[in-house]
Protein backbone atom coordinates (compact mmCIF):
# COMPACT_ATOMS: atom_id res chain seq x y z
CA UNK A 1 0.00 0.00 0.00
CA UNK A 2 2.48 2.65 0.76
CA UNK A 3 6.38 1.98 -0.59
CA UNK A 4 8.79 5.02 0.16
CA UNK A 5 11.85 4.62 -1.53
CA UNK A 6 15.36 6.24 -0.99
CA UNK A 7 13.62 9.40 0.03
CA UNK A 8 15.56 12.12 0.83
CA UNK A 9 13.58 14.90 2.82
CA UNK A 10 14.36 18.60 3.54
CA UNK A 11 13.41 22.18 4.48
CA UNK A 12 14.85 24.38 1.47
CA UNK A 13 18.31 23.07 0.72
CA UNK A 14 18.67 21.72 3.99
CA UNK A 15 18.82 17.74 3.72
CA UNK A 16 17.57 16.30 7.17
CA UNK A 17 16.80 12.77 5.90
CA UNK A 18 18.82 11.20 3.89
CA UNK A 19 17.15 7.85 1.38
CA UNK A 20 15.01 6.35 4.15
CA UNK A 21 13.28 3.18 2.81
CA UNK A 22 10.38 1.05 3.86
CA UNK A 23 7.10 -0.41 3.20
CA UNK A 24 3.66 -0.60 4.68
CA UNK A 25 0.82 -2.99 3.75
CA UNK A 26 -2.45 -2.46 5.41
CA UNK A 27 -3.50 -3.85 8.82
CA UNK A 28 0.29 -3.01 9.98
CA UNK A 29 1.26 -1.02 12.14
CA UNK A 30 4.96 0.99 11.68
CA UNK A 31 6.65 2.28 14.38
CA UNK A 32 9.43 4.95 13.62
CA UNK A 33 11.42 5.66 16.96
CA UNK A 34 15.03 6.82 16.97
CA UNK A 35 16.48 9.80 19.47
CA UNK A 36 15.35 13.65 18.92
CA UNK A 37 16.30 15.49 16.08
CA UNK A 38 16.60 12.26 14.11
CA UNK A 39 14.28 13.44 11.31
CA UNK A 40 11.34 11.22 11.76
CA UNK A 41 9.13 13.76 11.62
CA UNK A 42 10.70 15.42 8.56
CA UNK A 43 10.21 11.53 7.19
CA UNK A 44 6.17 11.78 7.77
CA UNK A 45 6.12 15.50 6.81
CA UNK A 46 8.32 14.40 3.49
CA UNK A 47 5.62 11.77 2.88
CA UNK A 48 2.78 13.67 3.05
CA UNK A 49 4.32 16.34 0.94
CA UNK A 50 4.32 19.19 3.85
CA UNK A 51 8.21 19.24 3.77
CA UNK A 52 10.37 19.12 0.04
CA UNK A 53 11.34 16.12 -0.82
CA UNK A 54 14.96 15.94 -2.86
CA UNK A 55 15.30 12.58 -4.06
CA UNK A 56 13.29 9.41 -4.24
CA UNK A 57 10.08 8.69 -4.39
CA UNK A 58 6.45 7.58 -2.56
CA UNK A 59 4.41 5.47 -3.88
CA UNK A 60 0.78 4.50 -2.50
CA UNK A 61 -1.41 1.70 -4.35
CA UNK A 62 0.75 1.59 -6.75
CA UNK A 63 0.54 5.35 -7.56
CA UNK A 64 3.65 7.97 -7.25
CA UNK A 65 2.61 10.35 -5.45
CA UNK A 66 6.20 12.20 -4.52
CA UNK A 67 4.82 15.74 -5.81
CA UNK A 68 1.18 15.06 -5.71
CA UNK A 69 0.06 17.70 -3.43
CA UNK A 70 -1.53 17.39 0.05
CA UNK A 71 -4.85 17.86 -0.05
CA UNK A 72 -5.11 15.77 -3.04
CA UNK A 73 -3.63 12.95 -1.02
CA UNK A 74 -6.25 13.21 1.99
CA UNK A 75 -8.65 12.60 -0.67
CA UNK A 76 -6.67 9.33 -1.84
CA UNK A 77 -7.21 8.19 1.64
CA UNK A 78 -3.69 8.96 3.32
CA UNK A 79 -4.59 11.09 6.50
CA UNK A 80 -1.42 12.81 8.76
CA UNK A 81 -1.67 14.04 12.14
CA UNK A 82 0.94 16.49 13.19
CA UNK A 83 2.94 16.24 15.82
CA UNK A 84 1.71 19.94 17.71
CA UNK A 85 -1.87 21.66 16.93
CA UNK A 86 -3.46 18.87 15.42
CA UNK A 87 -6.92 20.89 15.58
CA UNK A 88 -8.19 24.28 15.20
CA UNK A 89 -8.34 25.69 18.96
CA UNK A 90 -10.57 29.17 17.99
CA UNK A 91 -12.87 26.51 16.25
CA UNK A 92 -15.48 24.63 18.05
CA UNK A 93 -15.23 20.69 17.99
CA UNK A 94 -18.34 20.28 15.64
CA UNK A 95 -16.76 23.19 13.59
CA UNK A 96 -13.43 21.08 13.60
CA UNK A 97 -15.31 17.72 12.55
CA UNK A 98 -17.34 19.90 9.65
CA UNK A 99 -14.03 20.82 8.22
CA UNK A 100 -12.77 17.58 8.31
CA UNK A 101 -15.29 16.04 6.11
CA UNK A 102 -15.61 19.32 3.93
CA UNK A 103 -13.77 17.93 0.72
CA UNK A 104 -16.54 15.15 0.91
CA UNK A 105 -19.84 14.99 -0.99
CA UNK A 106 -22.49 16.68 1.32
CA UNK A 107 -24.76 13.43 1.30
CA UNK A 108 -21.79 11.82 2.60
CA UNK A 109 -21.20 14.21 5.19
CA UNK A 110 -22.61 14.09 9.03
CA UNK A 111 -23.52 10.36 8.82
CA UNK A 112 -19.09 9.91 9.18
CA UNK A 113 -19.13 12.54 11.86
CA UNK A 114 -21.78 10.21 13.95
CA UNK A 115 -19.88 7.23 12.90
CA UNK A 116 -16.58 8.80 14.14
CA UNK A 117 -18.26 9.57 17.16
CA UNK A 118 -19.29 6.42 18.33
CA UNK A 119 -15.68 5.18 18.23
CA UNK A 120 -14.88 8.60 20.47
CA UNK A 121 -18.03 8.80 22.59
CA UNK A 122 -16.28 11.56 24.80
CA UNK A 123 -16.61 14.02 22.57
CA UNK A 124 -20.18 13.69 22.00
CA UNK A 125 -21.17 16.16 24.94
CA UNK A 126 -18.29 18.50 23.91
CA UNK A 127 -19.72 19.35 20.64
CA UNK A 128 -20.12 23.17 21.23
CA UNK A 129 -16.93 23.90 22.67
CA UNK A 130 -13.98 25.21 21.54
CA UNK A 131 -11.14 23.25 21.01
CA UNK A 132 -8.74 25.65 23.13
CA UNK A 133 -10.73 24.69 26.23
CA UNK A 134 -10.51 20.89 25.64
CA UNK A 135 -7.79 18.87 27.77
CA UNK A 136 -4.39 17.53 25.69
CA UNK A 137 -5.87 13.86 25.77
CA UNK A 138 -9.52 15.31 24.56
CA UNK A 139 -7.75 17.56 22.20
CA UNK A 140 -5.68 14.08 20.48
CA UNK A 141 -9.01 12.39 20.23
CA UNK A 142 -10.61 14.89 18.27
CA UNK A 143 -7.77 15.31 16.02
CA UNK A 144 -7.76 11.30 15.48
CA UNK A 145 -11.30 11.96 15.28
CA UNK A 146 -10.55 14.75 12.25
CA UNK A 147 -8.93 12.38 10.64
CA UNK A 148 -10.95 9.49 10.94
CA UNK A 149 -14.02 11.28 9.60
CA UNK A 150 -12.61 10.84 5.56
CA UNK A 151 -11.96 6.63 6.16
CA UNK A 152 -8.78 6.37 5.39
CA UNK A 153 -6.61 3.53 4.55
CA UNK A 154 -3.25 4.94 5.54
CA UNK A 155 -2.91 6.76 9.16
CA UNK A 156 0.63 9.05 9.68
CA UNK A 157 0.51 10.09 13.40
CA UNK A 158 3.50 11.99 14.44
CA UNK A 159 4.13 11.52 18.45
CA UNK A 160 0.06 11.94 19.19
CA UNK A 161 0.82 11.16 23.14
CA UNK A 162 3.37 13.77 23.13
CA UNK A 163 1.69 16.13 25.53
CA UNK A 164 -0.05 13.36 27.45
CA UNK A 165 0.16 11.66 30.92
CA UNK A 166 1.17 8.15 30.98
CA UNK A 167 -2.25 7.09 31.36
CA UNK A 168 -4.06 8.98 28.80
CA UNK A 169 -1.13 8.18 26.27
CA UNK A 170 -1.61 4.17 26.55
CA UNK A 171 -5.80 5.12 26.34
CA UNK A 172 -5.06 6.91 22.63
CA UNK A 173 -2.76 4.08 21.86
CA UNK A 174 -5.11 1.11 22.68
CA UNK A 175 -7.65 3.82 20.68
CA UNK A 176 -5.20 3.51 17.94
CA UNK A 177 -5.26 -0.44 17.78
CA UNK A 178 -8.61 -0.60 17.82
CA UNK A 179 -9.13 1.62 14.76
CA UNK A 180 -6.59 -0.02 12.98
CA UNK A 181 -8.53 -3.34 13.62
CA UNK A 182 -11.83 -2.18 12.49
CA UNK A 183 -10.83 -0.28 9.45
CA UNK A 184 -7.94 -2.00 8.35
CA UNK A 185 -5.81 0.63 8.56
CA UNK A 186 -2.42 0.54 7.84
CA UNK A 187 -0.51 3.05 10.61
CA UNK A 188 2.34 4.84 10.85
CA UNK A 189 3.31 5.67 14.13
CA UNK A 190 6.43 7.72 15.09
CA UNK A 191 7.06 8.20 18.87
CA UNK A 192 8.87 9.79 21.10
CA UNK A 193 7.77 6.51 23.41
CA UNK A 194 10.11 3.89 22.45
CA UNK A 195 9.22 1.07 24.37
CA UNK A 196 5.02 2.08 23.92
CA UNK A 197 5.53 2.28 19.88
CA UNK A 198 7.70 -0.71 19.67
CA UNK A 199 5.21 -2.89 21.65
CA UNK A 200 2.64 -2.55 20.23
CA UNK A 201 3.86 -2.26 16.20
CA UNK A 202 4.13 -4.88 13.84
CA UNK A 203 7.47 -3.41 12.32
CA UNK A 204 9.68 -0.93 13.36
CA UNK A 205 12.13 1.40 11.95
CA UNK A 206 14.58 3.36 13.45
CA UNK A 207 16.17 6.54 12.29
CA UNK A 208 19.27 8.04 13.41
CA UNK A 209 20.86 10.99 12.29
CA UNK A 210 18.65 11.31 9.20
CA UNK A 211 19.13 7.68 8.06
CA UNK A 212 17.53 4.35 8.61
CA UNK A 213 19.77 2.59 10.87
CA UNK A 214 17.11 -0.79 11.30
CA UNK A 215 14.28 -1.92 9.32
CA UNK A 216 12.90 -4.96 10.79
CA UNK A 217 9.98 -6.32 13.26
CA UNK A 218 9.39 -4.48 16.19
CA UNK A 219 9.95 -7.42 18.44
CA UNK A 220 13.48 -7.84 17.30
CA UNK A 221 14.65 -4.30 17.62
CA UNK A 222 12.86 -4.46 21.44
CA UNK A 223 15.25 -8.06 22.27
CA UNK A 224 18.23 -5.96 20.80
CA UNK A 225 19.97 -4.63 23.14
CA UNK A 226 23.17 -2.63 21.21
CA UNK A 227 20.09 -0.78 19.30
CA UNK A 228 17.07 -0.72 21.99
CA UNK A 229 19.84 0.57 24.65
CA UNK A 230 22.62 2.69 22.28
CA UNK A 231 19.75 4.71 20.48
CA UNK A 232 16.18 4.74 22.45
CA UNK A 233 17.59 4.34 26.14
CA UNK A 234 15.91 1.19 26.31
CA UNK A 235 17.62 -0.91 28.78
CA UNK A 236 18.11 -5.00 28.92
CA UNK A 237 16.10 -5.89 31.97
CA UNK A 238 12.89 -4.58 30.68
CA UNK B 1 -26.57 67.17 13.07
CA UNK B 2 -25.37 67.24 9.54
CA UNK B 3 -22.06 66.79 11.53
CA UNK B 4 -23.36 63.37 12.96
CA UNK B 5 -24.53 62.43 10.16
CA UNK B 6 -21.20 63.42 7.73
CA UNK B 7 -19.50 61.26 10.82
CA UNK B 8 -21.42 58.22 10.22
CA UNK B 9 -21.23 57.91 7.04
CA UNK B 10 -17.55 58.51 7.32
CA UNK B 11 -17.10 55.95 9.34
CA UNK B 12 -19.30 53.59 7.70
CA UNK B 13 -17.12 54.16 4.81
CA UNK B 14 -13.82 53.38 6.84
CA UNK B 15 -15.14 50.16 8.27
CA UNK B 16 -15.95 48.72 4.92
CA UNK B 17 -12.39 49.43 4.09
CA UNK B 18 -10.41 48.45 7.15
CA UNK B 19 -12.65 45.44 7.80
CA UNK B 20 -11.37 44.29 4.36
CA UNK B 21 -7.62 45.13 5.42
CA UNK B 22 -7.34 43.19 8.88
CA UNK B 23 -9.43 40.11 7.04
CA UNK B 24 -6.09 40.31 4.73
CA UNK B 25 -3.71 40.71 7.71
CA UNK B 26 -5.84 37.71 9.46
CA UNK B 27 -5.58 35.11 6.77
CA UNK B 28 -1.99 36.22 5.18
CA UNK B 29 -0.06 38.22 7.36
CA UNK B 30 0.06 40.49 5.10
CA UNK B 31 -0.25 44.49 6.41
CA UNK B 32 -1.44 45.15 2.66
CA UNK B 33 0.02 48.83 1.71
CA UNK B 34 -2.22 48.59 -1.22
CA UNK B 35 -5.59 47.97 0.19
CA UNK B 36 -6.64 51.78 0.01
CA UNK B 37 -6.00 51.40 -4.18
CA UNK B 38 -8.71 48.85 -4.19
CA UNK B 39 -11.12 51.37 -2.60
CA UNK B 40 -10.31 53.32 -5.56
CA UNK B 41 -10.50 51.01 -7.74
CA UNK B 42 -14.32 50.67 -6.83
CA UNK B 43 -14.83 54.44 -7.23
CA UNK B 44 -13.09 54.61 -10.92
CA UNK B 45 -15.41 51.34 -11.64
CA UNK B 46 -18.56 53.86 -10.39
CA UNK B 47 -17.19 56.63 -12.05
CA UNK B 48 -17.14 54.10 -15.62
CA UNK B 49 -20.41 52.59 -14.77
CA UNK B 50 -22.12 56.07 -14.75
CA UNK B 51 -19.84 57.57 -17.41
CA UNK B 52 -21.54 54.47 -19.82
CA UNK B 53 -25.29 53.93 -18.40
CA UNK B 54 -25.78 57.42 -17.24
CA UNK B 55 -27.45 55.70 -14.14
CA UNK B 56 -26.25 57.20 -10.78
CA UNK B 57 -23.47 55.51 -8.99
CA UNK B 58 -25.13 53.95 -5.94
CA UNK B 59 -26.26 51.35 -8.64
CA UNK B 60 -23.05 50.50 -9.57
CA UNK B 61 -22.22 48.45 -5.99
CA UNK B 62 -22.00 45.61 -7.57
CA UNK B 63 -19.65 46.49 -9.70
CA UNK B 64 -17.32 48.60 -7.76
CA UNK B 65 -17.40 45.87 -5.45
CA UNK B 66 -16.44 42.94 -8.18
CA UNK B 67 -13.17 45.36 -8.93
CA UNK B 68 -12.62 45.97 -5.98
CA UNK B 69 -12.68 41.81 -5.27
CA UNK B 70 -10.72 41.21 -8.97
CA UNK B 71 -8.03 43.17 -8.23
CA UNK B 72 -7.24 41.96 -4.42
CA UNK B 73 -7.74 38.40 -6.04
CA UNK B 74 -5.20 39.27 -9.08
CA UNK B 75 -2.67 40.71 -6.62
CA UNK B 76 -2.60 37.62 -4.63
CA UNK B 77 -2.18 35.20 -7.08
CA UNK B 78 0.83 37.66 -9.21
CA UNK B 79 2.50 38.77 -6.20
CA UNK B 80 1.75 36.94 -2.51
CA UNK B 81 1.11 33.68 -3.35
CA UNK B 82 4.52 33.53 -4.71
CA UNK B 83 6.09 35.46 -1.98
CA UNK B 84 3.96 33.08 0.93
CA UNK B 85 6.12 31.77 3.82
CA UNK B 86 8.40 35.17 3.31
CA UNK B 87 9.20 37.14 6.16
CA UNK B 88 6.53 39.93 6.88
CA UNK B 89 9.46 42.82 5.73
CA UNK B 90 9.43 41.42 2.24
CA UNK B 91 5.46 41.17 2.33
CA UNK B 92 5.43 44.22 3.42
CA UNK B 93 7.90 45.93 0.94
CA UNK B 94 6.31 43.99 -2.50
CA UNK B 95 2.83 45.74 -1.03
CA UNK B 96 4.51 49.50 -1.42
CA UNK B 97 5.67 48.12 -4.89
CA UNK B 98 2.08 46.87 -5.50
CA UNK B 99 0.56 49.82 -4.64
CA UNK B 100 2.79 51.59 -7.25
CA UNK B 101 1.59 49.70 -9.85
CA UNK B 102 -2.00 50.20 -8.92
CA UNK B 103 -1.92 53.49 -8.86
CA UNK B 104 0.37 53.85 -12.25
CA UNK B 105 -2.87 51.19 -13.49
CA UNK B 106 -5.25 53.48 -12.39
CA UNK B 107 -3.33 56.69 -14.11
CA UNK B 108 -3.57 54.97 -17.28
CA UNK B 109 -7.07 54.26 -16.94
CA UNK B 110 -8.04 57.77 -15.97
CA UNK B 111 -6.21 58.75 -18.87
CA UNK B 112 -7.99 56.48 -21.26
CA UNK B 113 -11.48 57.09 -19.77
CA UNK B 114 -11.07 61.08 -20.30
CA UNK B 115 -9.90 60.66 -23.75
CA UNK B 116 -12.02 58.14 -24.71
CA UNK B 117 -15.49 59.24 -22.70
CA UNK B 118 -14.67 62.76 -22.79
CA UNK B 119 -15.29 63.21 -18.85
CA UNK B 120 -13.07 64.28 -15.67
CA UNK B 121 -11.23 61.40 -14.52
CA UNK B 122 -8.86 62.81 -12.29
CA UNK B 123 -9.98 64.75 -9.06
CA UNK B 124 -13.93 63.80 -9.69
CA UNK B 125 -16.73 63.66 -7.65
CA UNK B 126 -20.42 62.33 -7.68
CA UNK B 127 -23.62 64.56 -6.84
CA UNK B 128 -25.36 62.91 -4.21
CA UNK B 129 -28.65 62.84 -4.16
CA UNK B 130 -31.03 64.90 -1.71
CA UNK B 131 -33.82 63.00 -0.19
CA UNK B 132 -36.76 64.00 2.73
CA UNK B 133 -37.24 61.94 5.72
CA UNK B 134 -39.66 63.24 7.51
CA UNK B 135 -39.10 66.71 8.11
CA UNK B 136 -35.45 66.51 7.72
CA UNK B 137 -33.94 66.67 4.40
CA UNK B 138 -30.56 65.33 3.92
CA UNK B 139 -28.15 64.01 1.76
CA UNK B 140 -28.19 60.03 0.64
CA UNK B 141 -25.16 58.95 1.57
CA UNK B 142 -26.09 59.60 5.24
CA UNK B 143 -28.38 56.45 4.81
CA UNK B 144 -26.57 54.51 2.14
CA UNK B 145 -23.64 54.36 3.55
CA UNK B 146 -24.21 53.05 7.51
CA UNK B 147 -27.20 50.59 5.60
CA UNK B 148 -24.74 49.22 2.55
CA UNK B 149 -21.86 48.74 5.74
CA UNK B 150 -24.14 47.11 8.17
CA UNK B 151 -25.61 44.96 5.48
CA UNK B 152 -22.07 43.67 3.97
CA UNK B 153 -20.58 43.24 7.26
CA UNK B 154 -23.47 41.13 8.72
CA UNK B 155 -23.40 39.38 5.15
CA UNK B 156 -19.19 38.75 6.23
CA UNK B 157 -20.12 37.78 9.71
CA UNK B 158 -22.79 35.30 7.91
CA UNK B 159 -20.15 34.08 5.53
CA UNK B 160 -17.37 33.65 8.55
CA UNK B 161 -19.67 31.76 11.11
CA UNK B 162 -22.50 30.20 9.24
CA UNK B 163 -21.10 28.96 5.88
CA UNK B 164 -18.37 26.02 5.07
CA UNK B 165 -15.95 28.68 3.13
CA UNK B 166 -16.04 30.63 5.99
CA UNK B 167 -15.14 27.70 8.33
CA UNK B 168 -12.32 26.81 6.41
CA UNK B 169 -11.34 30.86 5.81
CA UNK B 170 -11.15 31.20 9.77
CA UNK B 171 -9.18 27.77 9.67
CA UNK B 172 -6.24 28.55 7.30
CA UNK B 173 -6.15 31.69 9.28
CA UNK B 174 -5.24 30.25 12.05
CA UNK B 175 -3.21 27.18 10.78
CA UNK B 176 -2.68 26.65 7.30
CA UNK B 177 -0.69 23.78 7.05
CA UNK B 178 -3.47 21.33 9.55
CA UNK B 179 -5.71 23.15 7.30
CA UNK B 180 -3.78 21.50 4.33
CA UNK B 181 -3.67 18.14 6.01
CA UNK B 182 -6.79 17.31 6.62
CA UNK B 183 -7.74 18.28 3.03
CA UNK B 184 -8.84 22.33 2.66
CA UNK B 185 -7.09 23.56 -0.49
CA UNK B 186 -5.66 26.70 0.99
CA UNK B 187 -4.78 28.06 -2.01
CA UNK B 188 -8.16 28.36 -3.12
CA UNK B 189 -9.13 29.50 0.07
CA UNK B 190 -6.82 32.14 0.35
CA UNK B 191 -7.54 33.30 -3.10
CA UNK B 192 -11.44 34.23 -1.97
CA UNK B 193 -10.46 35.53 1.25
CA UNK B 194 -8.65 37.84 -0.56
CA UNK B 195 -11.24 38.54 -3.49
CA UNK B 196 -13.83 39.26 -0.61
CA UNK B 197 -11.28 41.67 1.07
CA UNK B 198 -10.73 43.53 -2.28
CA UNK B 199 -14.66 43.10 -2.79
CA UNK B 200 -15.47 45.57 0.74
CA UNK B 201 -12.66 48.29 -0.04
CA UNK B 202 -14.55 48.10 -4.05
CA UNK B 203 -17.89 49.01 -2.29
CA UNK B 204 -16.11 51.28 0.22
CA UNK B 205 -15.08 53.06 -3.14
CA UNK B 206 -18.59 54.05 -4.68
CA UNK B 207 -18.85 56.55 -1.60
CA UNK B 208 -15.75 57.93 -1.66
CA UNK B 209 -16.44 60.38 -4.67
CA UNK B 210 -19.78 61.96 -2.97
CA UNK B 211 -17.36 62.87 0.20
CA UNK B 212 -13.69 63.46 -1.59
CA UNK B 213 -12.90 64.14 -4.79
CA UNK B 214 -10.81 61.03 -6.43
CA UNK B 215 -7.74 60.65 -8.31
CA UNK B 216 -5.37 57.76 -9.27
CA UNK B 217 -3.69 58.61 -6.07
CA UNK B 218 -6.22 58.89 -3.57
CA UNK B 219 -5.31 55.33 -1.80
CA UNK B 220 -2.25 57.20 -0.15
CA UNK B 221 -4.82 59.88 1.48
CA UNK B 222 -6.85 56.80 3.05
CA UNK B 223 -4.34 54.32 3.55
CA UNK B 224 -3.02 55.79 6.64
CA UNK B 225 -6.64 56.02 8.39
CA UNK B 226 -7.17 52.88 7.40
CA UNK B 227 -4.14 51.30 9.43
CA UNK B 228 -4.62 53.42 12.23
CA UNK B 229 -8.31 51.68 12.13
CA UNK B 230 -6.92 48.61 11.99
CA UNK B 231 -3.69 49.18 14.37
CA UNK B 232 -6.09 50.86 17.30
CA UNK B 233 -8.51 48.09 16.48
CA UNK B 234 -5.61 45.11 17.01
CA UNK B 235 -4.16 43.80 14.17
CA UNK B 236 -6.14 40.28 13.46
CA UNK B 237 -9.30 41.78 15.62
CA UNK B 238 -12.49 41.89 12.88
CA UNK B 239 -14.34 43.40 15.63
CA UNK B 240 -11.74 45.56 16.95
CA UNK B 241 -11.05 47.32 13.56
CA UNK B 242 -14.90 47.80 13.23
CA UNK B 243 -15.13 49.69 16.66
CA UNK B 244 -11.64 51.15 16.41
CA UNK B 245 -12.98 52.66 12.58
CA UNK B 246 -15.96 54.15 14.06
CA UNK B 247 -14.25 55.93 16.87
CA UNK B 248 -11.42 57.30 14.45
CA UNK B 249 -14.05 57.88 12.06
CA UNK B 250 -15.99 60.29 14.37
CA UNK B 251 -13.23 61.99 15.82
CA UNK B 252 -11.61 62.63 12.84
CA UNK B 253 -14.75 64.42 11.04
CA UNK B 254 -15.24 66.53 14.56
CA UNK B 255 -11.79 67.58 14.70
CA UNK B 256 -11.72 68.38 11.05
CA UNK B 257 -14.94 70.59 12.22
CA UNK B 258 -13.35 72.23 14.86
CA UNK B 259 -9.86 72.69 13.19
CA UNK B 260 -11.50 74.50 10.18
CA UNK B 261 -13.34 76.72 12.73
CA UNK B 262 -10.84 77.88 14.26
CA UNK B 263 -9.44 78.42 10.98
CA UNK B 264 -6.67 75.63 11.00
CA UNK B 265 -6.20 74.69 7.83
CA UNK B 266 -7.66 70.99 7.40
CA UNK B 267 -4.89 69.77 5.27
CA UNK B 268 -3.75 68.68 8.87
CA UNK B 269 -5.94 66.02 8.74
CA UNK B 270 -3.41 62.77 7.99
CA UNK B 271 -1.62 64.10 11.02
CA UNK B 272 -5.00 62.96 13.34
CA UNK B 273 -4.56 59.03 11.61
CA UNK B 274 -0.82 59.19 12.03
CA UNK B 275 -1.14 60.40 16.02
CA UNK B 276 -3.93 56.84 16.57
CA UNK B 277 -1.14 55.02 15.24
CA UNK B 278 1.74 56.27 17.32
CA UNK B 279 -0.52 56.60 20.33
CA UNK B 280 -1.52 53.20 19.81
CA UNK B 281 1.80 51.73 19.52
CA UNK B 282 3.38 52.91 22.27
CA UNK B 283 0.57 52.75 25.20
CA UNK B 284 -1.49 49.51 24.04
CA UNK B 285 -0.16 47.68 20.49
CA UNK B 286 -2.40 45.17 20.30
CA UNK B 287 -5.14 47.83 20.44
CA UNK B 288 -8.94 47.19 21.53
CA UNK B 289 -8.63 43.34 21.40
CA UNK B 290 -5.96 43.33 23.45
CA UNK B 291 -7.62 45.22 25.78
CA UNK B 292 -10.81 43.00 25.64
CA UNK B 293 -9.00 40.26 26.24
CA UNK B 294 -7.11 41.79 29.17
CA UNK B 295 -9.74 42.75 31.02
CA UNK B 296 -11.27 38.54 30.24
CA UNK B 297 -8.43 37.57 31.98
CA UNK B 298 -8.40 40.09 34.76
CA UNK B 299 -5.33 41.26 33.52
CA UNK B 300 -5.43 45.04 32.59
CA UNK B 301 -2.64 47.18 32.48
CA UNK B 302 -2.44 49.25 35.17
CA UNK B 303 -3.63 52.69 33.12
CA UNK B 304 -6.77 51.14 32.04
CA UNK B 305 -7.63 49.32 35.29
CA UNK B 306 -11.10 50.55 37.07
CA UNK B 307 -10.21 52.08 39.95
Amino acid sequence: MLLVENLSVGYGKMEVVHGVSFSLTRGKVLAVVGPNGSGKSTLLRGIFGTASVLGGRVMYDGRDVTRVPPHVKVSMGMAYLPQVRGVFEELTVRENLELALMSLPRDQGWERVEEVLELFPELKGLMGRRARTLSGGERQMLAIAMSMVRRPRLLMLDEPTATLAPKAASALVRKILELRSSYDLAVVLVEQNAKLALEVSDEALLMVSGEAKYLGSSGELLSNPHLAELYLGLSRTR
Amino acid sequence: MNLLLEAISYSSVLALASVGLSLCIITTRVSNFAHADYVVVGAYAALLFKALSGLHPYLSLPLAALAGGVAALLSYLLVFEPLRGRSIVTLMIASMALDLIIRSALQLFADHVQSFLGIFARGFVFRDITVQLGGLKLELLAVAAPLTSLFLLALLYFLLFKTRIGIRMRAVAENAELAEVLGVNVERTLSFSWFVSGALAGAAGVFLPLRFSVSPDSGSFILLTLFAAVILGGLGSLTGTLVASCLVGFTETLLVYGLSGLGVSTALRPLFAFSVIILTLLLQPRGLAGLWAAERRGVLPWVWRRR
